[in-house]
């Protein structure tokens, strides 16, 4: 589509300029960067798998991973993409009271995410998992905590579209950039979907961990 | 766009509701498979079905709440080839992996297929080749030598423990490749060799690599030279083992991972230095070591998972090669697979092995 040369232009072209696609710029690029970091994600996680169950000395996977705690930030995560679409639907709607607190909610949540993360990072090092301990310990901080600098930079992001909200109020017309912040919140979500289970559930498999 | 999305809201609303009530069904699923221990599930169905809801939460976050299932296909384009690459590179990755795991098998595998006239053998890339051009009396002599294995066991785990294996390479084009049994004592042919001056690395007598720069002895040289194992299988073994961290010049790396050259038969001149370079292999090795004054804090991998043959060839290169031989002591005898099953069910930490290293005379 790119290689269309400006002689073949269309009446769709722009006078100023022309394009390679109707789509909006922001989503089309959003696409293309989560596509660069899906293979981000999947080297990490494939670092992960390989060397499962290579470590030396503990502590091992079963030793501090706590399934439970991790099931309700699960849940936590899953619910603040809930919040997200429904933040989007209602500046769709222009009801912008509803999409600030929507808005605001889907942060607070990546933020009690954050909190819980923190919190399983310092009892994990209390129990001696440490970055160069171990093989586990150094896929595990690396990859889970990529994830956990994503989900701050999504808060940082829909914090500042609240904070934006207020300077310039935003209306049904401001949905793409909504949007766009959102395809990166659930992507962040569909990561940690992939993580929870291979990371943290499947090493409680009987007979399949390591 | 915008006027579209007012028409159906509210049912847009119903939908995200649904999709978020079945994220949170599953969630707890998935919890509860893992929790309550699900005992009728094997352990192939549980992890197939945490894939498979995982799978699904997957799909259903992308299609639904990011609007992939109706919106424009470019979007889904570009994020499927990313998760493509993305799970190909995962793929190779592993499959490079494990590769070296598998080389006997591989080595196996090639075996029973039929090879390919003398000389072209040489190319498998592993120092392998052997088997290429063997003639029948040949393989009916080393298969009649008592001990009742075929000839691809016999190539594959090395020969019965009092006798040699002996490839020969084809002097001219139109020969074949030679293979014979015979049962030097190693001490003594090394004795014998040793006063003639020939520190070179053991030559890959069996199958020289086609990247071996050592000059191949003379024919006398190859005679006197004969070990207990199979040098070009050894090499092998060590190449696919072990060379990526030790180096293929037994150098290691400074500060990383320490030298085998001129350090290793300083290791094995004792039986409880046998034991420690056995048991490491084995068990691995975690602690600080020092060696030629370099101190060392690298972890070595257990690598028990490999064959008893494989183990005893690594540690029969790292003992012959590099000029190591010369250093070697008068009595010493080559690992052999049976002295690494012996200290197999050791159940020895790397820490256990790093005492073990402790307790050494070492210089």
């Amino acid at each position: 589509m790119a290689a269309d040369a400006p002689a073949t232009a269309t009446p769709s072209v722009p006078a100023h300029g022309w394009r390679s696609s109707k789509l909006p710029d922001m989503k089309l690029m959003m696409w293309i960067f989560l596509a660069s970091d899906i293979m981000f994600f999947g080297t990490l996680i494939g670092t992960y798998l390989i060397y499962k169950g290579r470590s030396l000395t503990g502590p091992y996977p079963q030793d501090v991973l706590d399934i439970p705690l991790t099931t309700v930030s699960t849940f936590v995560l899953l619910m603040s993409s809930f919040l997200m679409v429904i933040a989007l639907d209602a500046l769709k709607r222009n009801d912008i009271g509803k999409f600030r607190l929507w808005t605001f909610g889907v942060a607070f949540f990546g933020a009690i995410f954050l909190g819980f993360q923190v919190y399983e990072f310092n009892h994990f090092v209390d129990l001696g998992l440490t970055l160069q301990g171990n093989l586990f310990g150094t896929t595990f901080y690396v990859l889970t905590g990529t994830h956990g600098v994503h989900v701050a930079i999504g808060v940082l992001w829909l914090l500042s579209i609240v904070v934006a909200s207020y300077v310039r109020p935003w209306t049904s017309k401001d949905a793409t950039n909504l949007e766009v912040a959102g395809l990166y919140w659930h992507f962040v979500d569909v990561v940690w979907i992939v993580i929870f289970t291979l990371v943290y559930l499947v090493d409680f498999v009987p007979g399949a961990g390591g | 766009m915008s006027s579209e999305h007012d028409t159906h809201e509210s049912h847009g609303i119903r939908g995200y509701v649904i999709v978020a009530l079945i994220l949170a069904v599953i969630t707890y699923v998935e919890f509860a498979i893992i929790e309550y221990e699900i005992a009728w599930l094997g352990p192939g169905a549980i992890l197939f079905w945490l894939i498979a809801l995982s799978l699904a939460k997957f799909v259903m976050v992308i299609a639904y709440f990011m609007h992939l299932k109706d919106d424009d296909a470019t979007y889904t384009g570009f994020f499927t080839s990313g998760m493509v690459i993305g799970f190909g590179t995962f793929v190779a990755f592993t499959f490079l992996m494990t590769l070296p795991a598998s080389l006997p098998e591989i080595r196996q595998a090639a075996l029973t297929v039929s090879q390919p006239a003398h000389g072209e053998a040489e190319g498998d890339g592993y120092g392998g080749g052997y088997g290429g051009g063997i003639s029948e009396e040949t393989r009916a002599a080393i298969e009649s030598d008592g001990y009742s294995r075929p000839l691809s066991d016999v190539l594959r785990e090395g020969p019965p423990k009092d006798q040699t294996l002996r490839v020969t390479p084809p002097a001219a084009a139109s020969d074949g490749w030679t293979v014979a049994l015979s049962t030097p004592a190693f001490g003594a042919a090394r004795a014998e060799a040793a006063p003639a001056g020939d520190e070179a690395p053991a030559p890959a007598e069996a199958a020289p690599a086609p990247t071996d720069a050592e000059p191949a002895p003379d024919e006398a040289a190859q005679a006197t030279e004969v070990a207990s194992f199979d040098p070009a299988a050894a090499e092998a073994a060590y190449t696919a083992n072990c060379a990526s961290c030790h180096q293929a010049n037994g150098a290691g790396l400074p500060g990383a991972f320490p030298p085998l050259a001129e350090h290793f038969p300083t290791l094995v001149a004792s039986d409880a230095g046998r034991t420690y370079v056995i048991s490491s292999l084995l068990y691995g090795l975690q602690g600080e070591i020092e060696v030629q004054g370099m101190t060392y804090a690298g972890v070595m991998p257990a690598w028990g998972y490999l064959g008893d043959d494989v183990l005893a060839n690594t540690l029969n290169h790292a003992a012959t090669a590099w000029g190591n031989e010369a250093l070697l002591a008068d009595d010493f005898t080559p690992f052999t697979p049976e002295e690494v099953a012996a200290q197999r069910d050791g159940g020895l930490t790397a820490a256990d092995v790093y005492e073990l290293r402790n307790a050494l005379d070492l210089p």
